[in-house]
């Protein structure tokens, strides 16, 4: 089922989410997909994207940060 | 020559949508990025390197520097990566297994950035490359 980046932010908030099928708009953004496999765990959706390296590497952090937490890269 | 990305802000962190070079399809797939202009060189994921067809295993160590402390990671030379408009070949990128509290599997680092201008516009949640 197809789902917008905003659709699955919300659905999928503090996930990781492995998106195939990829949707772009005009200028190249992708705008939506379909959601191959979500985790908590980021291994795991890891593992489910190299199962199938045919459906690309789209992989992603949903929603926001926990609260109490920030990233220094 | 100009192109204006997107970005988002979730999870609080500019994210940009890339297509890095796949050997095993011949074509390009989608990666979403972090840019970060705190990284000297663009590092990804080991994983998502060896799913488009890269070995890892073999290029030169080099010991980096992050946040956290020092870690070693590998070099890989990137075939061909598209950002928008623009098109870059034989990127040298550094493969790395991100700490899953990075809430990244990859950074756009200076290596790439200072090839173009590049223009961060908040207010339009843009970023505009221009060469």
């Amino acid at each position: 089922m197809f789902l917008t980046i905003e659709q699955i932010h919300d659905k999928y908030d503090g996930e990781w989410v492995y998106l195939i099928n990829l949707r772009e708009n005009d200028s190249d953004v992708v705008i939506g997909g379909e959601v191959a496999a979500h985790s908590e765990s980021r291994d795991r959706v890891i593992m489910e994207m190299l199962k199938h390296p045919e459906h690309g590497i789209y992989i992603f952090y949903a929603g926001k940060m926990p609260e109490g937490v920030s990233v220094l890269l | 020559m100009m192109t204006k990305l997107k970005m988002n802000f979730l999870p609080e962190l500019i994210m940009i949508d890339v297509r890095l070079w796949n050997r095993n399809i011949n074509d390009y797939s989608k990666m979403m990025i972090t840019l970060d202009t705190g990284a000297s060189v663009t590092t990804i994921s080991t994983d998502l390197l060896n799913s488009i067809g890269y070995d890892t295993s073999g290029g030169k160590e080099v010991r980096i520097i992050t946040a956290s402390g020092a870690a070693y990671v590998r070099t890989v030379c990137l075939e061909k990566m598209k950002i928008g408009a623009f098109e870059i070949e034989n990127i040298e990128v550094y493969s790395h297994t991100f700490p899953e509290s990075s809430f990244s599997l990859g950074v756009l680092g200076l290596n790439v950035l200072r090839q173009f201008d590049t223009s961060l516009l908040f207010s339009k949640s843009e970023v505009v490359f221009t060469k």
